[in-house]
């Protein structure tokens, strides 16, 4: 937007330069030939600042802050609620290896306990400062510079990918309401989608599988403004529709067969004749076509509600998911330029409608939407798949064939809907680029962007990601003298992971790398525009102050003749405070042109202008401010309710590992011949059990050995656990020991999680899952 | 006639609907065409019996999985699909088999492990024998197939059929033409 303008105001003033050399404002008299709103009208300006008082400026300031900081609580709950969804999910599936007596119940309420307090965990000391400081620069570079991480979600292995989406979509581009965070994750996407184009060989396979890049994108809409668009939507006629209770839509005429006989046996004791007719005909029986012809009309009528709403919802839509979309047509018409208009609407489909909209409408009561207050009932359930089912099919301009044949009349749906869709589908694709948008809009505001940006992160997210650019340092940076090979050389090799008990969090400060002359514009754009805005707050202060009578008549002020009546009106009666507001805004002003922010040349016209505008605009920056503030906290207020629901569930959880762990011999102790090795547990040691080498190799336990063959024989392992879930193996040759491992269930289970496959020591490589099962038997965990 | 409830499971794009279409209408679809929620009814017989299947073929679209735990539920057998060509269709399953488990509170549950679109051998990835081993570990039966070749589909559902007998005998029945494998 800054651009064009600038282009155009240059060009306007090469081709229409009039009266030269003196001090006149070229550029604002050029400006108001072509665009007279801007006439800058300095008296009506000074009498609106001067007629508001104090407490009313005090107040916009105080209300700006306050937005300021409503929106670092939400940013702040967001994250809190992810990690909290992350941890509910852990402990769901640590419940999951409970109930196959994988874990004990003391184990899963040890990492329960651990989770809790590892979430508000912030150390110092986990990182030495050398490794520290590299990590900010790394950081640094990773989240300025799309194409890095953009690169990395189509090389993450499946076992990762929530650690990746969690690091990339929560801890390095957190902050919601960034215009730069956004700017910087939509960048990310735009290239791992790039990356998902160029490998694909068919438009049907594109974006169909469940790939690192659709979980980010599913994450992506989840965030509150896809939530907020979901509700605005759709929560009204989905509310409604489970309100008016409907009678059953099913259409199969299997089932609505099944049901009549049922219904006609029960009421008359008799035998029903239907059930004499064979299945395959039973479709045609009158008895069931006048139960289906009706539902099928009732299914349309509901269809229509949905895609009235959906259509004219093209305002409500997330830019964000605008944007993409319009990157997924892009994309799509850059690979396959020979695809159909209809075709290339599939792709946007595909993704606004299949992974956004429709899984809404048919799971509304999820805990991830909670669209409708209550649970569905199967009949409701079953009429919104039918519904959904419907919409999915117009959503791909696919209409129904044989498969469902009882489907088949509601194609007469599909072609009603099929142009008006494609074309909500092309509208939607019809924004501004992202620069332009994000500026645009009040939504976003850069938080405290003067001060140095940092995150929050887990040791374990900068080890993934260091391991991940390590891997891959060839795609991710293929130029030699990228700046981030130099970080990557001084870093080393990538830690392995470590237990979720040592899984830190850090603080790191984002700093660029020293002695790099880093030529992006965002830092400095940011704090340029702190700059501008206190410059600004400093000029509305100057002519709140100047007596309007010190300023002559003129429709060509521009900053500078401002000033100079300032200056003489400080001659004519000196006053301290004017005078060192004057000093300020000139240095101020000065520091703006060395930015570049500013130019003399204009006469730093788009100051005036701004305030011009400001002030004209007052009320309804009032307005605006008061709107964006009832927006936040709407959001606000449903992220706590969300909240208090996570914390609701991991009670629950809570509650039923409790419950479990004082009656050990019900739930967890499922298989009997457990139970007497449960007590064993509780118990002291349990072993020694002694295995010979050779026996360990034969069963397969030790995968791989460097044991010299002389020493095998007389080699011999020694397992014992004094503690539940904690193995020690001792190793004796002729007798004597000669090493000492500790294992821990959890950390093994862990790695097999992780698609881990063996367990490297000095002597041996194990092969985990026979280790497991070995340790399984002798302990009976 | 005895009635069997299966559910067809696995990620996006494997070729559940495929394989499901083939077994029932001897068609192989091959259009890009995400499912929700389709179910088909089949008679047939198996082991010397007729028997009524009604299949479920459920969404791959991780968006809908939110629909899962009703659909295990209510099935009494289940085929976990995956594509041999694609490694994360393979470890996707994990979590299904998992839920399975979890929500029918057992160790085992009838079930096949199914490594679809075996046609496609030059753009394999996941190996036979990563299926045998993960079918060991389930203890489950392991299958590769081809939806489009119609390769080893009536199989799948035999084997699924013929583990639920097994698991859970057909209740007596004085109905004449019950199952009668008591």
């Amino acid at each position: 937007m800054a651009e064009r303008t600038a282009a155009v105001r240059g060009r306007s003033r090469s081709g229409s330069l009039v009266g030269g050399g003196q001090k006149i404002p070229i550029a604002l008299r050029v400006k108001t030939l072509t665009e007279p709103r801007l006439l800058i009208n300095i008296r009506a300006i000074q009498k609106t600042l001067q007629a508001e008082d104090e407490d009313k400026a005090r107040r916009l300031q105080r209300e700006q802050t306050e937005l300021r900081n409503l929106k670092e609580e939400l940013t702040n709950s967001i994250k809190q609620n992810y990690i909290l969804e992350r941890d509910n999910k852990e402990i769901d599936s640590r419940i999951g290896l409970l109930i196959q007596n994988r874990v004990t119940v003391q184990e899963v309420i040890a990492q329960t306990q651990r989770m809790a307090s590892s979430a508000s965990e912030v150390s110092d000391a986990a990182l030495p400062q050398a490794k520290r400081e590299l990590y900010s620069s790394l950081f640094y570079l990773l989240q300025r510079e799309p194409n890095y991480l953009g690169i990395l979600p189509k090389v993450v292995k499946l076992s990762q990918t929530p650690a990746f989406i969690q690091a990339v979509a929560f801890t390095l581009f957190g902050d919601q309401y960034s215009a730069r965070e956004e700017l910087l994750l939509l960048s990310v996407f735009r290239r791992a989608l790039q990356e998902e184009f160029n490998e694909s060989t068919s438009m049907g396979s594109l974006l169909r599988g469940n790939s690192a890049v659709t979980k980010m994108i599913r994450e992506y809409t989840r965030r509150d403004p896809g939530q907020a668009y979901l509700e605005k939507t759709l929560s009204g006629v989905l509310e409604a529709f489970v309100a008016s209770d409907p009678e059953s839509f099913e259409i199969n005429p299997a089932k609505v067969a099944k049901k009549l006989i049922n219904e006609e046996e029960v009421a008359t004791g008799v035998k029903s004749t239907l059930a004499e007719v064979p299945e395959a005909e039973r479709s045609k029986d009158p008895r069931v076509v006048a139960v289906i012809e009706p539902r099928i009309q009732m299914i349309m009528a509901q269809c229509e509600v949905f895609m009235k709403q959906v259509l004219s919802s093209l305002e409500d839509m997330p830019y964000g998911i605008r944007w993409l979309a319009k990157q997924i047509a892009i994309m799509t018409q850059e690979r396959f330029p020979e695809a159909s208009r209809k075709a290339r609407a599939t792709m946007i489909g595909g993704f606004v409608y299949l992974r956004f909209i429709n899984p809404a409408i048919v799971t509304p009561d999820a805990d991830s939407y909670k669209l409708v207050k209550n649970k569905l009932t199967a009949k409701v359930r079953r009429n919104l798949v039918l519904v959904a089912k419907v919409l999915q099919n117009l959503s791909n301009f696919i209409l129904f064939g044989d498969k469902e044949a009882y489907m088949l009349p509601l194609n007469a749906f599909i072609e009603q809907y099929t142009e008006p869709l494609t074309q909500f589908f092309e509208n939607l694709t019809d924004v501004p680029e992202l620069e332009e948008y994000l500026k645009l809009d009040h939504q976003f505001v850069d938080v405290a962007s003067n001060q140095t940006p940092t995150i929050t992160i887990s040791l374990n997210e900068i080890y993934l990601i260091h391991a991940l650019l390590a891997d891959n340092m060839a795609e991710v940076a293929g130029d030699l003298d990228d700046p981030i090979r130099d970080i990557m050389a001084k870093l080393g090799e990538a830690p392995p992971q470590v237990k979720n008990s040592q899984n830190e969090a850090v603080v790191l400060s984002l700093v660029p790398p020293q002695g790099l002359s880093y030529t992006d514009t965002l830092d400095e754009n940011a704090a340029a525009s702190n700059l501008y805005d206190e410059t600004k707050q400093a000029v509305q202060e100057l002519l709140t102050r100047l007596d309007s009578h010190a300023i002559p008549f003129s429709i060509h002020h521009t900053l500078e003749t401002l000033i100079e009546a300032a200056h003489e009106s400080l001659l004519r009666a000196p006053d301290a405070k004017l005078e060192a507001l004057v000093t300020t805004i000139e240095d101020k002003l000065s520091a703006l042109e060395a930015e570049g922010v500013l130019s003399r040349n204009d006469s730093h016209s788009r100051m005036l202008e701004d305030i011009s505008r400001e002030t004209e605009n007052r009320a309804s920056f009032e307005e605006s401010l008061a709107k964006d503030r009832a927006k936040i906290e709407r959001t606000l207020e449903r992220v706590r309710s969300h909240h208090q629901f996570l914390l609701s569930q991991l009670e629950s959880y809570n509650q039923y590992l409790q419950n479990v762990r004082s009656q050990p011999s019900d739930a967890a102790g499922k298989s009997k011949s457990k139970k007497k090795k449960k007590k064993d547990k509780a118990g002291a040691t349990v072993g020694p059990f002694k295995v010979s080498h050779d026996k360990l190799l034969k069963d397969g336990v030790i995968a791989e050995s460097f044991v010299p063959d002389a020493r095998r024989k007389k080699t011999v392992l020694v397992f014992s656990s004094d503690e539940p879930g904690v193995i020690v193996c001792a190793a004796y040759f002729h007798g004597f020991p000669v090493d000492r491992y500790q294992f821990e269930l959890e950390d093994l289970l862990e790695r097999q999680e992780n698609d881990e496959r063996v367990i490297r020591l000095e002597y041996v490589v194990l092969d985990l899952n026979i280790f497991l099962h070995t340790i399984n038997k002798m302990f009976g965990f | 006639m005895r009635e069997y409830k299966l559910v067809v499971l696995g990620s996006g794009g494997v070729g559940k609907s495929a394989l499901t279409v083939q077994f029932v209408q001897n068609i192989f679809v091959d259009k890009y065409d995400p499912t929700i929620e389709d179910s088909y009814r089949k008679q047939t017989e198996i082991d010397g019996q007729q028997c009524l299947l009604e299949i479920l073929d459920t969404a791959g679209t991780e968006q809908f999985t939110a629909m899962r735990d009703l659909y295990m539920k209510n099935g009494q057998g289940f085929i976990l699909v995956y594509s041999i060509t694609a490694m994360a269709t393979f470890n996707d399953l994990n979590d299904i088999h998992e839920q399975i488990l979890r929500v029918k509170d057992a160790e085992t549950v009838p079930m096949v492990l199914v490594g679809n679109k075996c046609d496609l051998e030059d753009d394999r990835i996941v190996e036979k024998e990563q299926g045998d081993a993960k079918a060991k570990e389930w203890s489950c039966t392991f299958m590769e197939c081809s939806a489009k070749t119609r390769y080893n589909i009536d199989e799948i559902f035999d084997d699924v059929v013929g583990q639920i007998n097994l698991s859970e005998p057909a209740p007596k029945t004085k109905k004449k033409g019950g199952c009668a494998l008591l």
